[in-house]
């Protein structure tokens, strides 16, 4: 296969998955940093946060965690040029399974990675996308970190509370997965 | 220019999440139905490697 359309290409699991495990041991080499991605949230209230409102949980020197948002900028460019620049042609290859449930659920299948249907821009998708950032924000905040944190970097560290939390993430997706999901369609269609 | 290793860590992150698919919604609806391994190999894959990059990194 040549260069080209290996870039284009969307890469199996065997190669994706230990590039994403070596950022832990490549962040430590760069600068000693634990890899993680949420924190940012965090930091980016600091920065905002109005000199009135002083929320204990935001006054820390964010300066010194400037390296953690530079990492996702990095993220957002990477993302940019592996999505649009790299695009792949082709709808995600999904399991004869998968396909049948989305089939029933009347989600289209079309290339990138989210069905237009549920992530176009209406006032109901804004909405549903608020609550879930809302959601997002508190639990990451709540529990330390995400998926990158606890999972990658937590569990390559041995850590038992990420472990905690990796069980208690997959069990909350488990849940919104079969329990919210498949309703979540009767208020788009 | 000290962030510059961030910024391309970042880039290479940004990029292989795209790539592998992690960040796609039907991948990881597929994942919370169990109907198909390439998440659970991606995660699996990424702490053994994580975990041997770590030891590997205490040592040397």
């Amino acid at each position: 296969m040549n260069m080209l359309a290996w870039l284009h290409a969307p890469w199996p699991w065997y190669v994706s998955g230990p590039l994403i495990g070596l950022m832990v041991p490549l962040m430590l080499w760069i600068g000693n940093r634990s890899f993680g991605i949420s924190n940012n949230l965090r930091h980016l209230c600091a920065m905002t946060q109005p000199k009135s409102v002083g929320v204990d949980f935001f006054h820390y020197n964010w300066r010194e965690h400037n390296w953690s948002l530079v990492f996702a900028l990095g993220a957002v460019l990477g993302g940019f040029l592996a999505g649009i620049v790299f695009a792949n042609p082709d709808p995600v290859a999904l399991s004869v399974e998968a396909l049948t449930m989305f089939s029933y659920w009347n989600v289209p299948i079309g290339e990138g990675f989210l069905p237009p249907v549920l992530f176009d821009l209406t006032w109901m998708s804004v909405t549903v996308m608020f609550v879930g950032g809302i959601l997002v924000g508190f639990g990451t905040r709540y529990a330390g970190g995400c998926t990158s944190g606890h999972a990658i970097t937590g569990l390559s560290t041995l850590q038992s509370q990420s472990l905690l939390a990796v069980m208690g993430i997959f069990a909350g997706g488990l849940l919104s997965a079969h329990l919210i999901t498949p309703h979540l369609f009767s208020l788009f269609w | 220019m000290r962030f510059l290793p961030y910024l391309l860590a970042g880039l290479a992150f940004g990029f292989v999440m795209i790539k592998s698919e992690a960040a796609s919604w039907y991948r990881i609806m597929e994942m919370f139905y169990f109907q198909s391994f390439h998440m659970f190999g991606i995660m699996a894959s990424a702490i053994a490697t994580g975990l041997t990059g770590v030891l590997l990194l205490k040592r040397y």
